[in-house]
């Protein structure tokens, strides 16, 4: 039987490779939307997800992590005092000018963080370290935006808010969702460059002991410190997620794009193994004929399903997977983490199988004028 | 002899209310072991709808079938393929083999729908008597119009059915395939007793037929016995 359904599939290459092309470039275009998805969600709380804290104490009612207003130093000592926890660390992210080499002014991102505990900081630094942002005006920015931002080499001074500002280091792949990239630099030049006072910070990261209870401490933070809110990493990152996913076009552009990814390709694949099983229409009716019964005739159909399905996959996957290693370089991230590559072989196969049940009905119903006139 | 068939007062409508077209109209007939009946008819007078009700295809509107002494008529979809399976074998104009098998899997897929009741040895068998021992990896694309007939046959014959329903078999072959093939049909109700019903347009071969039946606007015009056997 697995020898008439790979048979039947393998005789006419042709008819192979239209059925492979369809299902190729359905499980291609799903890759790509979740992978789009996946690439918004994962640049939108990056810097939260990197950042190693337990938890982010702010002001009351901030929307995203982007969005942060001051909150006074003291919250900090307060928080010190909290059982459970280790570190609270000063924190900034504010949007700050950044000037071209060309005069005109670019939106970036100042992240401030604390040098000894790495709280917050960068992450994949491809060249320079976190101790070259010791140095007074130093800074670390990605690879991704070095024409952006005009960076031609370490060592390029730039100028941010009138001040000056030395690259020290590159980062890879660190994007930002906003249009300005997130530059590195220790806690006390970001508040040099955001012009914050001395004493406020626009977040404090909580790093909890040992084997103490996250919950336990962030129910403790919220007893002790007055007028702010007290989130868990997770938190944080879904409430920067939820805000640029609902409520923003680009969010909900990407969301509807992935669910049409997959109504599409859902379609492609059933349209391509609807056609596929009605090409043998003939050969199936046959079968009835010669006495098959049709749970014979759903094991050839749903294995030519099956065989159509694995070998659009692997393709599927290599071609998704070279586009992901593309977009690499972009500004828009594609991801293909081995959840959604597994994700999409059950998506295959229930599609292509989903597809051929719809198709089966045809299959098994004998039209004698199909079977008996040539 | 037995009867292999026995129809009685069938009629086969198509559609409902003022698109109704009867096909069949009251068509009784037997069908006895060992015969061979030359089903006669203009196109569209209903005899591939009788072949078709005959092999549990189609099912009739009214009337009784009994296949080899079970009543067929109403039997459901579950249980059809069975009676197929066990009593016939079917030949097509068009010969319906799978293009993408070779002429020995083409047979051997019928024994497979068999279980492990046959060995597959017997497809080579089958072959072999039908004159293509020296084709059995050939595919069909690869076989001329008679040889493909002559592969049909052997698949019919895969489960000894008693019973041969074959549908215009020589009407996509010259003359001499004609009669190779029409021999081999001979034979299978002469020599080894099956009943043996026949489709056809070709006046070449009415003289292999032991009876021929006449089929017109539904109705069995005719039903007489041939002079003498070829």
């Amino acid at each position: 039987m697995a020898n008439l359904a790979w048979k039947n599939l393998v005789y006419d290459k042709v008819r192979l490779s239209v059925t492979l092309t369809g299902i190729v470039f359905a499980l291609v275009l799903v890759l790509i939307q979740f992978g789009l998805f996946l690439g918004f969600l994962d640049t939108t709380a990056n810097i939260v997800a990197e950042s190693g804290a337990d938890l982010w104490i702010t002001a009351p009612g901030i929307p995203h992590v982007n969005g942060a207003t001051p909150i006074p130093e003291a919250r900090r000592y307060k928080a010190l005092s909290v059982a459970g926890v280790e570190r609270a660390e000063k924190y900034n992210i504010q949007f700050v000018n950044w000037k071209l080499p060309s005069g005109a002014q670019e939106a970036v991102q100042i992240v401030g963080f604390d040098l000894n505990s790495g709280l917050g900081g960068p992450w994949n630094i491809v060249q320079g370290s976190i101790d070259d942002l010791r140095g007074e005006d130093t800074v670390m920015v990605d690879e991704l935006y070095k024409e952006k931002l005009g960076v031609t080499n370490l060592g390029h001074v730039a100028e941010i808010q009138g001040k000056r500002a030395r690259v020290v280091g590159f980062t890879r792949a660190i994007r930002s969702f906003t249009t300005s990239p997130y530059v590195f630099t220790s806690f006390k030049n970001s508040q040099n460059y955001t012009g914050t006072a001395v004493d406020e910070m626009f977040f404090l990261l909580v790093k909890a002991a040992p084997g103490a209870s996250i919950a336990a401490v962030q129910k403790g933070l919220k007893a002790t410190i007055p007028g702010v809110d007290v989130y868990t990493n997770t938190e944080m990152q879904k409430k920067t997620q939820n805000y640029w996913l609902f409520s923003t076009g680009a969010g909900v552009t990407t969301l509807m794009g992935a669910a049409l990814g997959l109504l599409v390709g859902m379609v492609v694949v059933a349209q391509t193994i609807y056609a596929s099983t009605v090409d043998h229409i003939r050969e199936f009716g046959t079968l009835k004929a010669m006495g098959a019964g049709n749970s014979y005739v759903y094991k050839v159909i749903i294995q030519q399903a099956l065989i159509s399905a694995g070998f659009g996959y692997v393709l599927a996957i290599g071609v998704g997977y070279l586009v992901a290693k593309g977009s690499e370089a972009g500004n828009a991230a594609i991801l293909l983490p081995p959840e959604m590559a597994v994700g999409t072989l059950i998506l295959a196969g229930i599609m292509c199988i989903g597809a051929s049940v719809i198709s089966i009905r045809k299959a098994t119903t004998i039209d004698p004028a199909l079977v008996f006139k040539g | 002899m037995r009867n292999l068939i026995e129809i009685r007062n069938l009629s086969k409508v198509y559609g409902e209310g003022s698109a109704a077209v009867k096909a069949l109209d009251g068509i009784s007939l037997d069908v006895h072991q060992g015969e061979m009946i030359m089903m006669l008819g203009p196109s569209g007078s209903g005899k591939t709808t009788l072949l078709s009700v005959m092999g549990g295809i189609l099912r009739p509107t009214s009337g009784s079938v009994k296949v080899n002494g079970i009543e067929i008529s109403n039997l459901n979809e579950t249980k059809l393929p069975k009676v197929r399976l066990d009593n016939i074998g079917f030949i097509f104009q068009g010969f319906n083999l799978f293009p993408a098998l070779t002429t020995l899997e083409n047979v051997e897929i019928a024994i497979e729908l068999r279980g492990r009741a046959i060995p597959k040895s017997r497809a080579r068998e089958l072959l072999e008597a039908v004159g293509l021992g020296d084709k059995l990896n050939a595919y069909p694309a690869n076989l001329s119009g008679g040889q493909k007939q002559r592969v049909a046959i052997a698949r019919a014959l895969a489960g000894n059915p008693p019973i041969i329903l074959a549908d215009e078999p020589t009407a996509a072959l010259d003359s001499t395939s004609g009669q190779i093939v029409m021999d081999l049909l001979s034979n299978l109700a002469r020599q080894q007793g099956r009943a043996v019903v026949i489709v056809t347009h070709d006046a070449r071969v009415l003289h292999y037929g032991d009876r021929t039946v006449h089929i017109a606007d539904g109705r069995m015009t005719d039903n007489h016995h041939m002079p003498e056997a070829a």
